[in-house]
C-alpha cells in the first residue's frame, strides 16, 4: 500500500516522537506498579496493565501486559465519566471501579483512574487494573462458575472516589479490609496500582509544561488519528465481505448444551463490523463475558490478524462496530455472574479469528489454545512449619494459570507452552506454590504430540500435578477444550489438537476424569490433580513438512 | 606499562597506559569472532607504534565477547542438564509468556539446551529442604549412564529447593565426576542458589553452556600470549564491574557473560571521581544498541537478574539497560505514514549505506552525514571512506519521498526518533528507581555517543554533557580500573528480627575465608583485600528483594544487624515510593564480595595544543532543526585544541576514535585532562 503524505510532514514527526514518549510513560507506570506490588499475581504472573488516556478517556498509550484487561480501560472511563463526571476530577484523586455492569470486567480486576492537571486545566488520565486475588464472594480467589449472580462474586465497587485530593477515604479501605480473603495483599497491591497512576501524573505533568497544553492535546488528537489511519489503511489490503465463524465451548455448569459464540465479519473498505447474532441467550452462571470484554476481545482479534504492527490506542478501535444483543452471553444484563469470562472470552477471540481468516489469505493462522486450566485453591494451611504463634495455621489463597499451546501460522509452528489471546501470564514456580500454600507441584511439562499436525505444528500443551498438602481444603480444577467440538482448530490443511483434560487423585485408587469445572472440591491431603491443556492447531498440509522439521520433532520427543 | 584490550562486535580497542613516560596510546583493529588472533594482531600492532618490546607489559586486561556471542548466537557447547523428575521441559516453557503480544507469528528464543537432552532424576525435597524422594544409588547410576550417553560437553545440575538442600546435587556431582572427569560439572546450589526454578535452571544452564567455549578461548589466548612473549599478568572482565584472574573465569564462565558494557562504566566511575561529578548516567552508543547505566554518589548499582535476549539471567551485573538505537539502527516508514528507527540494525553487514557495502537502508550514522555532522573522510575507520551519496540515496528512497520530507527533514526525523527511544530510557533508568534526572551530568562515549548524545541536553533537561579524552576507545580504558573480585550467594531464608550475629558469622564466617583465601593465592595482600556483605531483603510476602549493604565491618555486628531493617526500609521508600516501618521483614540471600585491589592508572594531563587561538580548520554546513536552514559550523581538531578552550556552537569537534557535534546554543568545553563538556550557552 502507498502512505499517504501527511498534510504537514514535519508535524507527523513530532507525533512519532510524542507517541514514543507517551509509550516509555506507559512502561514507566507498570514497572512502578510491577516494583511495588505485594501479590505474585502481580509481581510473577504479570496480571496487570497500565495505560494512559486523554481527557474524553480515549487511549492514548498503554504498556502491553494483558490484552485483556488492556481492553476495557476505554469502557471502562467512559461508565466511570457517567456517575462521577470528569468535571468533578480533582488533583490527587484516585478513582476505583470494578462494577462488570459500569464498564469493567470481572469483580477481581480493579481499575483505577487519575487526573493529571496542569495549570488547572485537565490534560490526560492514567488508569491501571491490577488483578487481585481474592475479593470475597463464596470461594477462594473469588470467581466461581456456578455463580449465578454477579453478588456472589465479592466486593463490587461503583465509580467512586478512593482517595480524595490526595487523602484515602479511609472507609472503603477499611470495608475492604473486612470483605476479602488476604487484606494485606488486597491493600498492598492496590497501593502498588496508586503508584502506577502516580508515576504517570508526575511525568505528563512535565511533558505538557515542555509542550504547552494547546500543542500536547493537538499531539494527543493526532496520535490517535494515526492509529484510525494505520489500522483503516491496513483493513483496505484485503477484499470487502462477509464471513461467520462459530465456537462452541463446554458450559457444564448451568446446561449440558455447550454454548455458543457465533459472529458475522463485514469488512467494507476501510471499516470492518462484527455481530454477534445468533450467540446463546445469557445463562445463569459465571462464564457470562461482560459486553467490555467482548468489545476488548474483538479489537485484540482484529489486531493480532490484520494490524499487529503499530502500539495500540484508541484510534485503532474506531474502524471497528461491534454488534451484540443484550441478554446473550457476550451482553449479559445485571445481575447474570461474569466471574469467570474469561473462557468465554477467549473463545470470542477465537471466533473473530476465525470469521477472519478468509480475509487474510496467505497469512493465515490456526486456532489456539482456550483451555484456560486454572486450579484455584484457599484453606488453612496445617503444615507444621508454617503455623503461627499459638500454632495458628495461616489461611492462604493461591490461584495458578496455564497456558498451553499456540495456533502455528503461514510463518511456522505455534508456540509450545504459552498463555493465549486475552491473557499473558507467567506460571507460577512451583518452589513459590510451596513456600506459599501447601500444594506441591510433581510436574510441569509439554504434552507431546498434543498439537495439530501441518506444514507447520500446533504448539504443544501444557500438563501440570499437583500433590495436596492439607486435608481440608477448598480446591476448585478448571480445564475447558476436553470436548471434540471444542478442540482447537487447524488451517489450510492442518489438523486439530489433541483435547484437553483434568484427573484427580492421578495415580491412586480412586483415579478420575474432571470435567471442564470442578468447584468446591475437598479431597484429603496427598490427593494428586492433573491439569492437561489443549495443543494448538496445525496449519498448512501435513504432507509439507520439511525431512527436517520431521526429524527434529521425533529426536525432541515433540510427537 | 598497563595495555587493556576490549574486544567489541565490530573493532578490538586497545589502550596503553605507559605511567612512566607519561604517554596513552590507543588503537584500534578488526575483530576476530570466537578466537584471539585480532586481540594478538592488535597487541603486536600497539606495540610497534609504542615502540616497546611485548615482554615490558606488565599488567593485561581483557574484555572478551566469546560468552556473549555462544550465547546470541547459539554456538555454546553441548550441554546435559539434569532436573528433579516432572520438570524436563523447565526451559521449553520458561514462564511461558508470549513474546509479544498481539503477534500470532513472534516466537520465544531458543532454549540453550534441548529437550533431548535434558535428564529426569528421580528425587524431590520440599520447600523446607526435608527429603519427599529418596535419591537413590541406582538413581544415581542410571543417571550418571543416561547423562554420560549424550556425550555432553558440561553437565548443568538444577534440581527443586536445591537452594535450601544442596545434598542431592553433590551426590550426583561427586559420581558424575568420577565417571566424566573431563566434563565440567555446575551445579544449581553454586551457580545461582536461589528460589525459582525456570531463573535458577536457565542460570545453570548458561554457565555449562558458556563454560566450554570460555575454556578454550581464554586458554587459546594465554597460549598465544605466552608464544609472543607476553608476560604480563592477565586479569578478564567480569560482568559485575570487577575482574577474574584466568582461573577465576574458568571456575565462574557466566561472570563474563555481561562483561561487555562493564569496562564503560568502570572508566566512567573513574572520571566521575577525578572531575567531581556525584550523579553520572553513562550513554555508551555503539552500532548496534545504547548501553546506559547509573552512577549515584560514586557508586554504579548491580543488577542481580535480568533478561539476555529473552532468557532470565541471575548473577551479579552492574545495572545496564541496553537499548537497540544504535548508529546503525534502521528508519523505516510504516503504511500510515509512521516513521520508526531500530529495533533493526545494519550491524557491521552489511553496514549502514554509506559504508557502501551493499546496505540500502537508511541508519543513523546515515542521517548523520547526511546531515553534516560526519565527514565523510574522517571516519573512526581507517579503511572506510563514507559515501554521502549512497546516505542521502537512502535517506530519500525510505524516508524522505514516503513522507513528502525533504532530504535534511528526513534525517533529522530519524535523529528525533532514535533520541526520543533514548531519552525514554534514560528518564526511566533514573526516576524508576526514585531519582530526577536534572541531578545527573550525562558521560556520553562511544563510537557514536559524541554525534547524538547533544540532542539529549535539550530533550531531558540534563545540566552538562561529558565527553572522555578518547570516546572511541573509553569502555577499554575502563578496563584499567578494575579490582579482582570474587563474590558469592549465600541463602539465608529468616525473618530480620530472628537473625543473630553468629547465625551470620555460621553462615558466612567459612565463605569469607575461602574468599580471602583466594585473593591471598592471586597474590594480593591482606591490605589491599576489601570484603563486603549485603543481604537481600523484602517484605514478608513480597516476592522481590532489595540488597542492603551491611556496614564495613569483617563479618555483621549486632549493631548492624539492628540497622538492617532500618536501611532496608530507606532502601524502598526510595526505590517504589513507599515504605512499611511496622512490617515484618525477611533477609533471603547474604552475599559476600571480596575485592582485591589493583593499582589504577592516572587519567594523563593533556597535551595542550600548539597554538593558545582556537582555529578552525574549517568550516561545513550543517542542518540541526526540523525545517530549518542549514548553519555553517566550525570544524576543529581535537589535537589542536589547548585545556579550557571555549567552542561555541554550531561546531565539530573532530578527532580520531570520534566526532563530537557541539548545537547551536551550546558550548563545548575543554578541560586540562582532554574531556570535553558541552553546556547550553
Amino acid at each position: 500500500m502507498d502512505g499517504p503524505v501527511a498534510a504537514d510532514p514535519v508535524a507527523a514527526l513530532a507525533r512519532d516522537v510524542f507517541q514514543k514518549r507517551m509509550i516509555g510513560i506507559a512502561e514507566e507506570m507498570s514497572s512502578a506498579l510491577r516494583r511495588a506490588a505485594y501479590s505474585s499475581i502481580i509481581w510473577d504472573m504479570y496480571d496487570y496493565s497500565c495505560a494512559v488516556l486523554t481527557p474524553a478517556g480515549e487511549l492514548l498509550a498503554q504498556a502491553e501486559t494483558i490484552p485483556a484487561q488492556l481492553g476495557v480501560i476505554e469502557t471502562a472511563c467512559a461508565h466511570v465519566a457517567r456517575k462521577v463526571p470528569i468535571s468533578s476530577w480533582e488533583e490527587g484523586d484516585i478513582i476505583i471501579c470494578n462494577d462488570p455492569y459500569q464498564g469493567c470486567t470481572h469483580t477481581p480486576d480493579i481499575v483505577l483512574f487519575s487526573p493529571v492537571f496542569v495549570g488547572g486545566d485537565l490534560v490526560a488520565l492514567t488508569s491501571t487494573i491490577a488483578h487481585h486475588v481474592d475479593l470475597g464472594g463464596k470461594t477462594p480467589c473469588t470467581t466461581a462458575p456456578d455463580n449465578t449472580e454477579v453478588f456472589g462474586e465479592g466486593v463490587i465497587f461503583p465509580p467512586m472516589k478512593l482517595l480524595k485530593a490526595g487523602k484515602p477515604v479511609d472507609e472503603i479501605f477499611v470495608l475492604l479490609a473486612n470483605n476479602v480473603r488476604n487484606p494485606e495483599a488486597c491493600a498492598g497491591d492496590l497501593r502498588a496500582q496508586i503508584a502506577g497512576c502516580r508515576t504517570a501524573e508526575r511525568r505528563l505533568r512535565d511533558v505538557v509544561q515542555g509542550y504547552g497544553p494547546e500543542r500536547f492535546a493537538e499531539l494527543t488528537r493526532n496520535v490517535l488519528d494515526y492509529g484510525e489511519n494505520y489500522v483503516r489503511m491496513a483493513l483496505r489490503q484485503f477484499p470487502n465481505g462477509e464471513s461467520s465463524a462459530v465456537v462452541r465451548i463446554e458450559d457444564g455448569v448451568a446446561s449440558s448444551e455447550p454454548m455458543t459464540v457465533a459472529c458475522r465479519v463485514r469488512l467494507t473498505d476501510d471499516a470492518i463490523e462484527v455481530d454477534f447474532a445468533g450467540t446463546s441467550p445469557q445463562r445463569p452462571h459465571g462464564l457470562n463475558c461482560p459486553f467490555s470484554s467482548t468489545i476488548s476481545m474483538v479489537n485484540y482479534a482484529v489486531k493480532a490478524a490484520m494490524s499487529p504492527g503499530i502500539p495500540q490506542n484508541g484510534g485503532c478501535s474506531r474502524p471497528v462496530r461491534i454488534l451484540c444483543e443484550e441478554g446473550t452471553i457476550l451482553n449479559p444484563r445485571r445481575p447474570a455472574a461474569v466471574g469467570s469470562r474469561h473462557f468465554t472470552q477467549q473463545a470470542v477471540a477465537e471466533a473473530v479469528l476465525i470469521a477472519l481468516r478468509p480475509f487474510v489469505g496467505e497469512t493465515g493462522y490456526a486456532g489456539s489454545q482456550i483451555s484456560f486450566p486454572s486450579l484455584k485453591i484457599g484453606g488453612f494451611d496445617t503444615r507444621s512449619e508454617r503455623s503461627g504463634p499459638e500454632g495458628m495455621a495461616p489461611y492462604f489463597t493461591v490461584t495458578d494459570i496455564m497456558g498451553g499451546g499456540g495456533g502455528a501460522t503461514h510463518a511456522g509452528d505455534g508456540l509450545d507452552g504459552i498463555d493465549t489471546h486475552g491473557s499473558n501470564c507467567a506460571i507460577l514456580s512451583a518452589e513459590i506454590m510451596e513456600l506459599v500454600c501447601p500444594v506441591r507441584v510433581l510436574r510441569t511439562e509439554l504434552v507431546a504430540a498434543s498439537g495439530g499436525d501441518g506444514e507447520f505444528r500446533g504448539g504443544l500443551g501444557m500438563r501440570r500435578e499437583y500433590e495436596l498438602l492439607c486435608d481440608g481444603l477448598n480446591v476448585n480444577v478448571y480445564v475447558q477444550q476436553q470436548s471434540d467440538y471444542n478442540r482447537s482448530w487447524g488451517s489450510a490443511g492442518g489438523g486439530e489438537s489433541s483435547s484437553a483434560r483434568a484427573a484427580l487423585d492421578v495415580g491412586g485408587p480412586g483415579e478420575r476424569a474432571l470435567p471442564p469445572k470442578s468447584i468446591g472440591l475437598s479431597p484429603p491431603a496427598g490427593t494428586r490433580i492433573l491439569l492437561e491443556g489443549a495443543g494448538g492447531g496445525g496449519y498448512g498440509d501435513p504432507a509439507r513438512r520439511g525431512a527436517a522439521a520431521r526429524e527434529r520433532d521425533r529426536q525432541e520427543k515433540y510427537v | 606499562m598497563r595495555l587493556s584490550v576490549d574486544v567489541g562486535g565490530t573493532f578490538t580497542d586497545l589502550v596503553l597506559v605507559d605511567a612512566a613516560n607519561d604517554r596513552l596510546m590507543v588503537e584500534k583493529v578488526s575483530s576476530t569472532p570466537g578466537s584471539g588472533e585480532g586481540v594478538i594482531r592488535g597487541i603486536r600492532e600497539i606495540a610497534r607504534k609504542a615502540e616497546i618490546g611485548l615482554g615490558e607489559i606488565e599488567l593485561l586486561f581483557h574484555g572478551s565477547t566469546v560468552a556473549t556471542n555462544a550465547w546470541l548466537t547459539r554456538t555454546g557447547a553441548r550441554v546435559a542438564l539434569i532436573v528433579t523428575e516432572g520438570f524436563r521441559d523447565i526451559l521449553e516453557i520458561g514462564d511461558q509468556r508470549r513474546p509479544k503480544v498481539y503477534s500470532l507469528t513472534a516466537q520465544k528464543p531458543v532454549p540453550l539446551v534441548p529437550r533431548s537432552q535434558v535428564v529426569e532424576v528421580r528425587e524431590r525435597l520440599d520447600v523446607y529442604g526435608k527429603t519427599v524422594i529418596a535419591l537413590s544409588d541406582a538413581e544415581i547410576d542410571r543417571v550418571v549412564a543416561a547423562t554420560a550417553a549424550l556425550e555432553p560437553e558440561a553437565v548443568a545440575v538444577s534440581l527443586i529447593f536445591s537452594f535450601v538442600n544442596s545434598d542431592h546435587e553433590r551426590r550426583l556431582a561427586d559420581r558424575l565426576r568420577a565417571a566424566l572427569p573431563d566434563t565440567p560439572i555446575y551445579l544449581a546450589s553454586d551457580v545461582n542458589p536461589q528460589m525459582k526454578e525456570y531463573p535458577r535452571t536457565n542460570t545453570t544452564a548458561a554457565a555449562a553452556y558458556v563454560g566450554p567455549p570460555v575454556a578454550r578461548y581464554t586458554l587459546s589466548l594465554e597460549r598465544a600470549l605466552g608464544d609472543e612473549g607476553v608476560a604480563a599478568r592477565l586479569v578478564y572482565m567480569r560482568s559485575d564491574g570487577g575482574a577474574a584472574t584466568p582461573e577465576g573465569v574458568r571456575d565462574n564462565p557466566l561472570n563474563m557473560l555481561l562483561s561487555g558494557p562493564a569496562g564503560g562504566v568502570l572508566g566512567a566511575l573513574e572520571a566521575a571521581r577525578l572531575l567531581a561529578l556525584e550523579n553520572v548516567i553513562t550513554f555508551d552508543m555503539g552500532g548496534t544498541s545504547t548501553d546506559l547505566a547509573l552512577i549515584r554518589q560514586n557508586s554504579a548499582a548491580l543488577d542481580r537478574s535480568r533478561l539476555v535476549d529473552g532468557l532470565p539471567l541471575s548473577i551479579p551485573m552492574l545495572e545496564i539497560s541496553a537499548i537497540s538505537a544504535g548508529g546503525g539502527s534502521i528508519g523505516h516508514v510504516d503504511p500510515a505514514g509512521g516513521l520508526h528507527v531500530g529495533p533493526q540494525s545494519a550491524g557491521s553487514t552489511p553496514g549502514p549505506a554509506c559504508y557502501g557495502r551493499g546496505g540500502e537502508d537508511p541508519t543513523l550514522t546515515d542521517a548523520a552525514l547526511v546531515l553534516g555532522y560526519l565527514d565523510p573522510a574522517a571516519f573512526a575507520d581507517p579503511q572506510l571512506r563514507l559515501s554521502r551519496d549512497a546516505a542521502a540515496a537512502a535517506v530519500t528512497e525510505k524516508i524522505a519521498r514516503p513522507l513528502g520530507l525533504g532530504l535534511a527533514d528526513a534525517a533529522l526525523g530519524m535523529v528525533a526518533i532514535g533520541i526520543a527511544s533514548m531519552s525514554e530510557a534514560v528518564r526511566s533508568l533514573s526516576l524508576e528507581r526514585g531519582y530526577d534526572p536534572h541531578e545527573f551530568a550525562l558521560f556520553a562515549f562511544g563510537g557514536a555517543g559524541g554525534i547524538f548524545a547533544p540532542f539529549l541536553l535539550d530533550e531531558i533537561g540534563i545540566g552538562q554533557l561529558v565527553l572522555p579524552p578518547h570516546p572511541g576507545v573509553f569502555a577499554a580504558m575502563g578496563l584499567q580500573f578494575a579490582d579482582i573480585r570474587h563474590s558469592r550467594q549465600v541463602p539465608f531464608l529468616h525473618p530480620v528480627s530472628k537473625v543473630t550475629e553468629a547465625m551470620c558469622a555460621e553462615a558466612l564466617g567459612a565463605v569469607t575465608q575461602e574468599l580471602r583465601d583466594s585473593l591471598g593465592r592471586e597474590g594480593i595482600a591482606a591490605e589491599h583485600q576489601k570484603i563486603g556483605h549485603t543481604a537481600d531483603m523484602r517484605y514478608v510476602g513480597q516476592y522481590h528483594e532489595l540488597n542492603i549493604a551491611f556496614s564495613e565491618a569483617d563479618l555483621p555486628t549486632g549493631a548492624d544487624l539492628a540497622a538492617l531493617a532500618a536501611r532496608f526500609h530507606a532502601a524502598h521508600e526510595t526505590a517504589y515510593g513507599y515504605a512499611d516501618p511496622q512490617g515484618p521483614v525477611e533477609i533471603v540471600n547474604l552475599r559476600v564480595d571480596a575485592t582485591g585491589r589493583i593499582e589504577k592508572p592516572k587519567f594523563a594531563r593533556f597535551d595542550a595544543g600548539a597554538s593558545d587561538a582556537v582555529r578552525p580548520r574549517g568550516h561545513r554546513d550543517i542542518v540541526t532543526e526540523l525545517g530549518g536552514a542549514p548553519q555553517r559550523a566550525a570544524i576543529y581538531r581535537k589535537a589542536d585544541l589547548p585545556a579550557c578552550a571555549a567552542v561555541s556552537g554550531p561546531a565539530i569537534i573532530e578527532q580520531e576514535d570520534t566526532t563530537i557535534l557541539v548545537l547551536p546554543n551550546q558550548i563545548a568545553r575543554t578541560n586540562e585532562y582532554g574531556f570535553v563538556s558541552i553546556k547550553r550557552g
